[in-house]
């Protein structure tokens, strides 16, 4: 692995004490050029999170609350007469950084949600008449409460696919607990954060990521496993082609992350509840169960050679 | 009645306890559920047991008239049909049912049960699910696919479908036998009371919730944002965005301010039970679609208000369970749930077609009419069901049928015997075929082509023919493809190609079956005269008979030496002796009472093989002079003749033992003598005197012969095949007047002057030369070859051939009669023996079709215990041939179970792909086998993490794999060390 992937890990993990996996895969995330949903109750540090990887990677980031009467024109901008010069002057909105926090994101009206979700898509905005093109890189990392269902506005299934991985964090473990306890705020410690790379080394990353080596019998694995999930009679709806892009890219970016030069089966079956989880519809409605764990259980019903 | 219905009860009691029996042997199942070996039940269906029953009456018939293309069609059938049953195991083996789901539904609606079958081999076909009384059908099933079907239950009340048991079913490819398997899993889909009934449901209701005041909106969130429809208060109304000029919409609140209803059961008293259900069910999917809070109240429970699929699905339930304790079991499946009966138009049309076939193997055969009649029926059903119009009435069935068998017995006057028979059973085909509707009927008709493919083979076996025969088989089995499938009939293509290589594959055991299967020795029921036409020589011989004979080029017998051959002037072929003359023919004695005079055997020995055409006659030819007769069956006369009690109606092949030089041993007996001597009184009076002039002159009768020679050579005779027709006196006639002739007049002029000199003589009838063949190293001796020849009795010596050909015509037997008499041969013929390699083609054929006639038609008991004691079993019992019949099955079975796997598998492409799995099979051998869901890098942690010694050896391999296998490298010499790697390998504990 890269050394200065290396480090960023490291420093990530001092900072968001005990999830390795989920460090990783949020990393993985960024370098395959996706965008990250975070799922989880509230105060396990999902905005530490997104602020710690803005620094590692020397991204600029922005942070936008959503609430239930956030208007469109608070995300994207908003076109401001201006006195002096007698033009309507477009101030850009919180959208225009490297790295967008989009905190409760199934908080805002469906309308909100769209203009998010079309920034994200098209990574540019349209404003009387004008496109704005959005930094490059341009991640965004939404969160959401899964347990909080009133008032709120779920997030539609082809719009949850535009999120390249959702991923969990959870409680720490005791001895984490204890760490995290005894050290005091992140605030603090994420100031003191050096980043590690910077946005052209991450964009060259990426590249480098895009052009690890996929073997044929790889393809085959990976299209086994969307065939499974379109053809199993207890999912509604299966994984789409972009879904399948985005694996790929997802485990060619885990691969680069182990430092390998081919990605390996280990790397799909690494990514894979990460990206898919929260693509797949189930036919039973009264289905209780973690989407993660049905995304193992698939993992585990296709196999690996033929 | 009363019988019916106890031999019912009597049925579904044993069905009951065979389902109880199954259940305790195969237990409960879980999903997934992979079909196994043990779960597999086989048995033939009707089909199959007529077919089987069908092949006893075709082996019965091939052994008894020891047929051997009969016997082989026969035993090709048989082992087709054990082919047959192995695809019908292979198409259930191995397939998944992944996913049996039932959603509940409204009485009056069928309950759909969906099944999800998947398939990790190849293509499957005729796939049928049944349970609770329905059934289902998917035509096929994709390699590598999931395949759904569903079945539909009528319901009719509500309450709990229970669904204990699934069968699936094939019958693939050929009807003949069903595959079958019962999976246990128990499910209950619930039926709702079927909504219904037109009252309004209660407004507001009772309870504190109707009443609760809305718009609390600082509390509540809005929800949406819907159009303005009339009667919305105003305050709902969105004025903000009115006012930036959009349309007048309504904003609605989500929260706990939100409207509800009560639905009671006891406040519909005046209904009964059912009609309330139906009308709670009915208020409640009103209710849900509105998305209005309800609350359901029951006598036996409370259901809150409350709104949502689950609630629904809550309130539904308690609906349909109402005042129900056990649960309503579905109806019970009947034994054989038959199926919709498909309009079926291209099984009818290939039975059509294979009964067409197989009828035209016969049509040069049977009469014109019989045939045209037969066709004519069978165009007009298949106009009948391409137009799907009726069939015929039955009273016009019955009189068409009533006609043929009147006009049938008319031609032949008989309807025993091979050709009648023929016409017979066409003509109950095509009868049949005009009532032919359901898959049964089909059958029937294929039966009856597949018995008159039997017959063709009975009455004729040569080679040319068998690719007709081999064409009508195919045909037949591709038609029992298409027909055993009528849900939805295989396509043609897959029909051919599955009947094409089952046959293929029941090849090599219908080749051990001929060669083994133990034979009669002799016939049961004899077939009456074929009808074909005698040939060749008779037991008389009148002037001009022989001449006859030499228009035809017909093969009569053929020779194989298994040593040097005699010269072509020796090749005398011994047939009918003939010794009594009446002045113009000579006939055979019939009286054989005689008795034979050993001989003194000169020269050297000739040992050979003949193979007789049929000829429909009793002779059997043999080089003159044979020692000894090579079948109990066959008379060695006394005239040193080869007679057979029964003619020769089939080609037959003997070995024999010749010198074509003899001495008497003994003098004459008086009895011979007379009737060696024996002359007409008062005929050939002219001869008479001529022959006794000639005897005076001459010292002795050696000297006799001599002079008759020279009489013969210097007379101004010549030899022609056609001579003029002679008088009564016919010697008198061909000596003094006509002097042209065949052998035939040679020899019996020859023959009458010796008697007339006192000398005893007799005709011998016969060929001579004949072709040889050097392809095959064997000579063909044609009718063409045919001779006559005279004997005489000189003391001392014997019976002598004087052959007065030799004097008169010697290129005649030096080189043959095609060289010698070039007049006498057809222009074709002509051709095909002059023209290089037409010669040589046709020479060519008649080696292959000898080989034909003497390897595989002449397979008789006799060649079959000659190869018997080949193999070593000198006299074999019929225990010893059992138990290697037996033997033989078993290894072709295994090799067919062996070869069809492995075509389900192609993967012998990938070599590194083998070797993995090897190494995989290797290490599970010791425990640690790979999950199929395991990548190798994993595998190779888990093996290091659990034996550390075996994970130090095995990991690089592992991680060589992953490199060869997902890495950037191409394949190359890796691939070779990686094999070599895995397979040198040493794993402690492994058991070889």
């Amino acid at each position: 692995m890269d050394q200065d992937l290396a480090v960023a890990l490291a420093t990530l993990e001092r900072v968001i004490l005990g999830k390795p996996r989920q460090l990783r895969l949020c990393v993985a995330c960024l370098l395959a050029r996706g965008h990250l949903l975070i799922e989880d109750v509230p105060g396990v540090g999902k905005t530490t999170l997104a602020h710690a990887l803005a620094r590692v990677f020397g991204l600029g980031w922005n942070r936008v609350q959503f609430t239930s009467d956030l208007l469109p024109a608070d995300i994207v901008g908003v076109s401001i007469f201006d006195r002096a010069t007698q033009q309507f002057e477009f101030r850009k909105g919180p959208v225009f950084t490297q790295l967008l926090l989009a905190d409760e994101v199934n908080r805002a009206s469906p309308r909100t949600q769209s203009a998010l979700l079309e920034a994200m898509e098209e990574r540019q905005v349209s404003a009387d008449g004008l496109t704005y093109v959005l930094p490059e890189p341009f991640f965004v990392v939404a969160t959401q409460n899964p347990t909080e269902q009133l008032g709120t506005f779920a997030l539609p299934e082809s719009q949850l696919d535009r999120f390249l991985m959702r991923v969990e964090l959870g409680y720490p473990d005791a001895a984490h607990e204890r760490e995290l306890l005894r050290s005091g705020e992140r605030r603090d410690m994420l100031e003191r954060v050096q980043a590690s790379l910077d946005s052209v080394r991450l964009c060259q990353v990426q590249q480098q990521a895009r052009r690890i080596h996929v073997a044929e019998a790889l393809y085959d694995y990976l299209q086994r496993l969307l065939l499974r999930t379109r053809e199993r009679p207890d999912i509604k709806l299966g994984l789409s082609p972009r879904a399948g892009q985005g694996l790929l890219r997802a485990a060619q970016a885990w691969a680069l992350l182990a430092g390998r030069d081919a990605v390996m089966p280990e790397d799909v079956q690494a990514v894979f509840p990460a990206v898919a989880s929260h693509r797949l519809m189930r036919r039973d409605p009264t289905a209780v169960g973690d989407g993660t764990e049905f995304a193992r259980e698939l993992l585990r019903s296709v196999p690996v050679s033929p | 009645m009363r019988l019916r219905a106890a031999v019912a009860r009597w049925r579904s009691a044993l069905d009951a306890r065979a389902a109880d029996w199954v259940r305790r042997r195969q237990g409960e199942d879980r999903l997934p559920v992979e079909l196994q070996r043990r779960r597999l039940y086989i048995l033939p269906t009707r089909g199959g047991v007529g077919f089987a029953l069908m092949l006893l009456a075709m082996l019965f018939a091939g052994m008894n008239y020891a047929n051997s293309l009969a016997l082989m069609v026969t035993f090709a059938l048989g082992s087709f049909a054990l082919v047959g049953m192995n695809h019908c195991h292979r198409n259930l083996l191995g397939l998944r049912l992944v996913s049996l789901e039932a959603q509940p539904t409204f009485a009056g609606e069928p309950v759909r049960i969906a099944l999800a079958l998947e398939n990790p081999g190849v293509e499957r076909h005729d796939l049928a699910a049944r349970g609770l009384g329905a059934s289902a059908h998917a035509p096929s099933a994709a390699a590598a696919a999931i395949t759904r079907l569903e079945l539909c239950v009528p319901t009719q009340r509500r309450g709990r479908l229970h669904l204990s048991r699934l069968q699936l079913a094939t019958s693939y490819p050929f009807g003949l036998f069903r595959c079958w398997t019962w999976v246990h899993l128990p499910r209950e889909v619930l039926v709702y009371p079927r909504p219904h009934g037109t009252r309004p449901p209660p407004t507001g209701a009772s309870g504190r919730e109707g009443s609760r005041a809305r718009h609390e909106s600082g509390r509540d969130e809005l929800r949406d944002l819907r159009s303005f429809r009339d009667g919305d208060s105003p305050r709902q109304v969105a004025w903000k965005t009115y006012a930036r000029g959009m349309p007048l919409l309504v904003k609605e609140y989500s929260g706990a301010s939100a409207e509800s209803t009560v639905f009671d059961f006891a406040a519909l008293a005046d209904l009964e039970v059912e009609a309330r259900l139906s009308q709670l069910c009915r208020w409640v999917l009103d209710a849900e679609v509105r998305g209005s809070r309800y609350a359901l109240w029951l006598p036996e429970r409370r259901l809150e208000a409350d709104c949502g699929a689950a609630h629904r699905a809550r309130c539904l339930e308690a609906l349909a369970l109402h005042g129900l304790d056990a649960p309503v079991a579905g109806p019970v499946a009947p034994r054989r749930a038959s199926p919709p009966a498909a309009s079926s138009v291209r099984p009818v049309l290939w039975t059509i077609a294979v009964f067409v076939a197989a009828m035209l193997l016969h049509v040069d055969r049977l009469p014109p009419w019989c045939s045209v009649a037969i066709l004519a029926l069978a165009a007009w059903r298949a106009a009948t069901a391409l137009g799907r119009r009726a069939l015929p009435r039955s009273s016009l069935r019955l009189s068409i049928g009533a006609l043929l068998l009147l006009a049938i017995v008319a031609q032949f006057s008989t309807i025993t015997g091979l050709a009648a028979g023929t016409a017979l059973l066409a003509a109950m085909g095509a009868l049949k075929l005009m009532e032919t509707a359901a898959r049964r009927d089909c059958f029937v008709v294929i039966g009856v082509s597949l018995f008159l493919v039997i017959a063709a083979c009975l009455d004729r076996q040569s080679l040319l023919r068998l690719p007709l025969y081999v064409g009508a088989v195919w045909l037949v089995c591709t038609a029992l493809a298409i027909v055993g499938t009528p849900q939805v009939p295989l396509a043609t293509r897959t029909a051919v190609s599955i009947a094409g290589r089952s046959l293929a594959f029941a090849l090599p055991m219908a080749i051990v079956l001929f060669l083994l299967f133990p034979r009669l020795q002799g016939e049961v029921w004899a077939l009456p005269g074929n009808g074909a036409g005698v040939t060749g020589l008779s037991n008389e011989m009148s002037p001009g008979a022989i001449s006859e004979l030499s228009n035809s080029y017909e093969p009569a017998f053929r020779v194989r030496f298994s040593g040097p051959a005699p010269a072509p002037r020796e090749l005398y072929w011994r047939g009918p002796v003939m010794q009594n003359f009446d002045g113009y023919s000579w006939r055979r004695e019939p009286r054989s009472f005689y008795r034979q005079a050993p001989l003194r055997y000169l020269g050297p020995p000739y040992r050979y093989r003949i193979t007789l055409e049929p000829h429909q006659r009793n002779w059997w030819f043999a080089l003159d002079t044979p020692t000894a007769s090579p079948d109990r069956n066959v008379i060695f006369t006394y005239d040193y003749q080869l007679v057979a009690l029964r003619a020769v109606t089939q080609p037959t092949s003997y070995d024999l033992l010749s010198h074509t030089q003899v001495r008497a041993t003994e003098p004459l007996s008086p009895l011979q003598r007379r009737l060696a001597l024996q002359l007409p009184a008062g005929r050939n009076a002219r001869s008479v005197a001529l022959a006794r002039e000639l005897r005076a002159g001459a010292a002795d009768d050696a000297a006799f012969v001599r002079a008759l020679l020279d009489l013969f050579r210097d007379g101004g005779y010549t030899y022609t095949l056609t001579p003029p027709r002679l008088d009564l006196d016919s010697i008198d006639d061909f000596l003094f007047r006509t002097r042209q002739g065949f052998c035939g007049h040679y020899a019996s002029a020859f023959a009458m002057l010796a008697r007339a000199a006192g000398l005893p003589a007799r005709i011998v009838t016969g060929y001579q030369g004949g072709e040889w063949n050097p392809i095959g190293s064997y000579f063909i001796v044609r009718q063409s070859d045919a001779h006559a020849w005279a004997e005489v009795w000189l003391d001392g010596r014997g019976w002598s051939r004087v052959d007065p050909t030799a004097v008169v015509a010697p290129d005649r037997l030096n080189r043959g009669f095609f060289e010698s008499m070039p007049s006498g041969v057809s222009q074709t013929d002509r051709m095909l023996r002059e023209i290089g390699w037409l010669a040589d083609a046709r020479l060519a054929w008649d080696t292959v079709n000898t080989w034909w006639k003497d390897q595989v038609i002449e397979f008789d008991l006799r060649a079959q215990l000659g190869l018997l004691s080949r193999l070593g079993f000198d006299s074999p019992r019929l225990s010893q041939l059992g138990a290697l019949l037996a033997a033989a099955l078993v290894a072709w079975l295994a090799w067919l179970a062996l070869h069809l796997g492995r075509m389900e598998r192609p993967r012998d492409a990938d070599p590194l792909g083998r070797a993995y799995r090897r190494l995989c099979a290797r290490l599970g051998r010791v425990g640690l086998s790979r999950r199929p869901d395991e990548g190798p890098l994993d595998y190779a942690l888990r093996i290091d993490a659990s034996r550390p010694q075996l994970g130090a050896s095995v990991r690089p391999l592992l991680e060589q794999y992953a490199a060869l296998r997902y890495g950037p490298a191409p394949q190359g010499t890796g691939m070779r060390d990686f094999a070599r790697g895995a397979s040198r390998l040493r794993l402690r504990g492994e058991s070889a």
